[in-house]
């Protein structure tokens, strides 16, 4: 019983021979005992797996519209997409609103950038010094080159 | 007094339901819920685990029934429910020891022979229900995925395409499944018969 592969031996026990017509080995008797021995199975098996009688289906029912009531569970049909919908396109124009409009109404804030140089000063001859306006308002970035730190006695204007 | 939903056809059902009518999902559930159990405990092989399936399987039936798009039916939809549930529910476990009749430990490593076992015809001559009590045996002994494609190969009828769609794998996958499942259980069987 040669060439036998997992999807032809399938089909052999449940004899569907589909488009490839006889099985190579459907005379071979070992082939033979090992298909009857599958029939002989397959007739127990819906016996042998049958489950013990459902015993007070209506529990089922019970559980499962208590849940349902519990959670206040509507099945999502079509007002359901609507609300969606709705929502995402809420949320989206939130978003938006949040990232654009404020450099629109902040002066200066039509510039594109997104933050600003408000100065750049520098009293030491080796230092350069940057200061930026954060987007929001909430802080200046002070942006220091030529040093690592200010140096002592030294101040920014 | 007869139940009015009783004679209402499955579509009409459907639709009631998915407006949030919980009776009429109640109803769906009477007419499937034998079924479903059966499904679940096919794969779980218990009871009360089975019973708790079928219950979390029309719970989610419910909050998905915006998805049910009527291409199968009803009963086939929450035959997919619950028997990926059940696969799921089986792979979350933690593995114990399968245990066969007698108290004998089946041994899964005699299924890896690499051809079906043969000779003599399981069953034959000895007692029927002893043999199907072997045969249940050897399918707990299975991994939930072989038991998902044997039951709804040989239970529920299934062609190769219908299994693939409900296991969410190719047809080729269930043909490999259904062949190394059925070589596991013939060797399980086996090994049972050689302990007695």
């Amino acid at each position: 019983m040669k060439d036998k592969s997992p999807s032809s031996w399938t089909r052999f026990l449940d004899s569907e021979s589909g488009d490839t017509g006889a099985f190579p080995w459907e005379s071979d008797p070992d082939a033979r005992r090992e298909w009857q021995a599958w029939q002989a199975i397959r007739a127990e098996l819906s016996e042998a797996l049958r489950p013990p009688p459902l015993e007070h289906g209506e529990f089922i029912n019970a559980r499962v519209m208590e849940v349902i009531g519990r959670e206040d569970v509507r099945p999502a049909g079509s007002s359901g997409w609507v609300w969606r919908l709705a929502l995402g396109l809420l949320s989206a124009a939130v978003v938006l609103s949040l990232v654009f409009v404020p450099d629109v109404l902040r002066p200066g804030g039509s510039s594109g950038f997104a933050s600003q140089v408000i100065a750049v000063r520098a009293v030491h001859p080796h230092i350069s010094v940057a200061t930026f306006h954060l987007p929001d308002e909430s802080g200046v970035v002070v942006w220091l080159e030529g040093a690592p730190y200010i140096p002592e006695g030294d101040q920014l204007r | 007094m007869c139940d009015p939903l009783a004679e209402v056809s499955e579509t009409v059902l459907l639709r009631r339901a998915r407006d949030g009518d919980t009776r009429a999902f109640d109803e769906l559930i009477t007419r499937n819920r034998e079924r479903v159990y059966m499904q679940a405990f096919m794969i779980i092989r218990n009871e009360e685990d089975a019973c708790d399936l079928c219950q979390e399987a029309f719970v989610k039936a419910w909050r998905s029934l915006h998805r049910f798009d009527g291409k199968f039916s009803f009963a086939g939809w929450m035959r997919k429910i619950v028997s990926n549930a059940a696969i799921d529910l089986c792979r979350a476990r933690a593995r114990r020891p399968q245990v066969g009749l007698g108290g004998g430990e089946l041994r899964p490593d005699a299924a890896s022979r690499t051809t079906p076992s043969g000779g003599e015809v399981p069953g034959a001559g000895a007692d029927r229900e002893m043999f199907r009590a072997r045969i249940a045996a050897a399918f707990e002994a299975l991994s939930p995925e072989h038991r998902q494609v044997i039951v709804l190969k040989e239970i529920e009828d299934l062609s190769y395409r219908e299994i693939a769609k409900e296991a969410g794998c190719s047809t080729g996958t269930v043909m490999s499944r259904l062949f190394y499942a059925r070589k596991k259980l013939q060797a399980l069987l086996s090994n049972l018969k050689d302990e007695r």
